[in-house]
């Protein structure tokens, strides 16, 4: 459907999409902006879009923040380095959020957003301890301290 | 991955393997330590293959000579990501381990190494390793002969001493064969001295083997049907095949390069080198520092000039087989008072060049600014070789052709 409204035409008026949170906050989205989400595209292509889009696993602050990536990200005219700086400055939250946004990322199927945030946990996480890890990453099924041992004897240079 | 559990309570798996596919390789072998999952993934050759094809980095495989005789590692970059100590089946001590070859995602490795048996006497093993898995195969215990005294062991002549007659030099070739799925090493034996009352000299090959993953034995091919002297360390495997240079005798110059087919277990035409006008001024002796070498899936030569310092050629023969399309690619240049290079050990796919110098250091050379920066390691004795392996392209299913599980027990599809 989007075909036949190329950007060829003057400005039509701004078709807005509504998303709604997990505790019940609704969000206005312009349809061009809400198109950097795969998921969100395809309702849109399939028509669900009229009505608002229940979005069950996220939360009315996540979303706030997502819409506002997704909106930065569709403004014309945003030379590269100034976007840069907004995303570095968009990611500089704690790592709960960011696995917030990296969940969003993933369910709305928004590459960019995925990209960036996962970058970041990755800078975040390579100078961290096992121990650490386990911790930020909800692990609990560790080696027994025998195990653990064997596995740090084996491997002793990384942890110099 | 044969089984993708768990990473985290948090966030989805395909999101961990992203993640964890940005860390620098320190962060990776310590997060080994983090859970059973964290570990089997990031011990997996798939995850590994992942993650270096990710920048077609190179990696280096180094034998380690002196203090550490029987450890071999492999470096990315310049981190180590892994090293292992590799027992022979037979003898205690041993030496000049040497790469004969890797396939191209540096999933599996063949080695051979020597040990002594008894005084002026060694025994020559083939080793396949596979670095992720942590495996390692010693191929055919036949107890492989080679005498220490190079060429001709008077020794045993005097003793009479033709049961473990030791005056062999073997010359290996290592590669896989897709059709088949299936690694092969290729050995072609030379005599030096008294056999059974007949003399050889080292201008003839008197015994190829096979040796096979898939049938996990050796097979004797009988005698070779040319004359040419090859060396060990000048090898490359393209193609589906293992070439070296060759010389028509042990004192001549290299002039051409055998192949032998993998597939076909066989020898193939003599190769051309680039034309002698091209070659006139590069020193192609078989003691010196030439050899052969892949560039981005092509075969290539690298000689040194006889007679500028520290100058040397790369040739990249652009059409397989055809020796009229050999291509001068680079001229490198080393910058004046850099240690004199000892062996050039091979090309990445970035244009660089990897050298051992004789300091004993390793460098890497960038072929476009003739920049040189150290890899950080030393490495190698004098005749032990190395090996590099160009990732980039690297086909990562073929790392987990075993389902992920043993590299060295490929099953027999015959």
């Amino acid at each position: 459907m989007s075909s036949s409204s190329s950007s060829s035409l003057p400005p039509c008026p701004k078709k807005m999409i509504t998303l709604k949170s997990s505790d019940g906050e609704t969000f206005q989205i312009e349809e061009t902006a809400a198109l950097q989400s795969k998921t969100l595209e395809n309702m849109i292509d399939e028509n669900c879009a009229s009505t608002p889009i229940p979005l069950r696993s996220i939360n009315g602050k996540i979303l706030a923040k997502v819409v506002e990536f997704c909106n930065k990200h569709a403004e014309v005219g945003v030379d590269a380095e100034s976007l840069h700086a907004w995303d570095a400055e968009f990611v500089n939250v704690e790592y709960t959020t960011l696995f917030d946004y990296i969940l969003a990322a993933n369910f709305l199927e928004i590459p960019t957003l995925l990209d960036l945030a996962s970058g970041v946990v990755g800078d975040m996480i390579k100078g961290k301890t096992p121990d650490e890890i386990r911790k930020m990453f909800n692990i609990n099924d560790a080696f027994s301290p025998e195990e653990e041992e064997e596995v740090r004897r084996a491997n002793q240079w990384a942890f110099e | 991955m044969s089984t993708v559990e768990s990473l985290s309570g948090i966030l989805p798996t395909d999101v961990m393997l992203k993640i964890l596919a940005c860390l620098p390789a320190r962060s990776l072998v310590r997060f080994r330590c983090v859970s059973k999952p964290w570990r089997s993934l990031l011990s997996d050759p798939f995850f590994v293959t992942m993650w270096m094809s990710r920048s077609g980095t190179t990696i280096l495989v180094v034998p380690l000579e002196w203090g550490n005789r029987d450890q071999c590692c492999l470096v990315y970059e310049n981190v180590y990501i892994g090293m292992k100590t590799l027992k022979l089946p037979f003898g205690n001590r041993w030496f000049s381990l040497s790469v004969v070859g890797s396939s191209s995602d540096g999933a599996l490795i063949c080695l051979t190494g020597l040990s002594y048996s008894r005084r002026h006497e060694s025994k020559q093993g083939v080793i396949l390793w596979s670095p992720y898995m942590g495996e390692i195969k010693a191929l055919g215990n036949d107890g492989f002969v080679q005498c220490r005294r190079w060429p001709v062991c008077t020794q045993s002549l005097v003793q009479g001493d033709n049961t473990a007659c030791c005056h062999r030099y073997a010359v290996h070739g290592f590669g896989y064969e897709p059709n088949a799925r299936d690694y092969k090493v290729v050995r072609i034996t030379y005599w030096y001295g008294d056999a059974a009352g007949q003399v050889y000299t080292l201008t003839r090959p008197w015994h190829v083997e096979v040796y096979s993953l898939g049938r996990d034995a050796w097979k004797s091919l009988g005698r070779p049907n040319f004359t040419a002297t090859v060396r060990g360390n000048s090898r490359a495997f393209v193609n589906g095949s293992a070439h070296w240079l060759a010389a028509p005798c042990a004192s001549a110059t290299y002039n051409s390069i055998v192949a032998f087919n993998m597939e076909d277990e066989s020898f193939g035409e003599f190769i051309g080198l680039p034309r002698s006008g091209d070659l006139a001024q590069y020193c192609l002796f078989p003691r010196g520092k030439a050899t052969l070498s892949v560039s981005r899936g092509h075969l290539a030569l690298i000689a040194f000039h006889e007679c500028i310092w520290g100058e040397c050629g790369v040739w990249v023969m652009k059409e397989y087989g055809v020796a009229e399309s050999w291509t001068k690619q680079h001229r490198i240049v080393l910058p004046v008072g850099s240690a004199a290079v000892q062996a050039a050990l091979g090309l990445t796919g970035r244009g660089k060049m990897l050298l051992r110098m004789a300091d004993e250091k390793l460098v890497c050379c960038d072929a476009e600014d003739m920049e040189i920066c150290e890899v950080g390691i030393q490495g190698g004795g004098r005749d032990s070789s190395f090996d590099v392996i160009d990732l980039e392209g690297a086909d990562p299913t073929l790392g987990n052709q075993a389902g992920g599980s043993s590299m060295l027990t490929i099953p027999n599809l015959e």
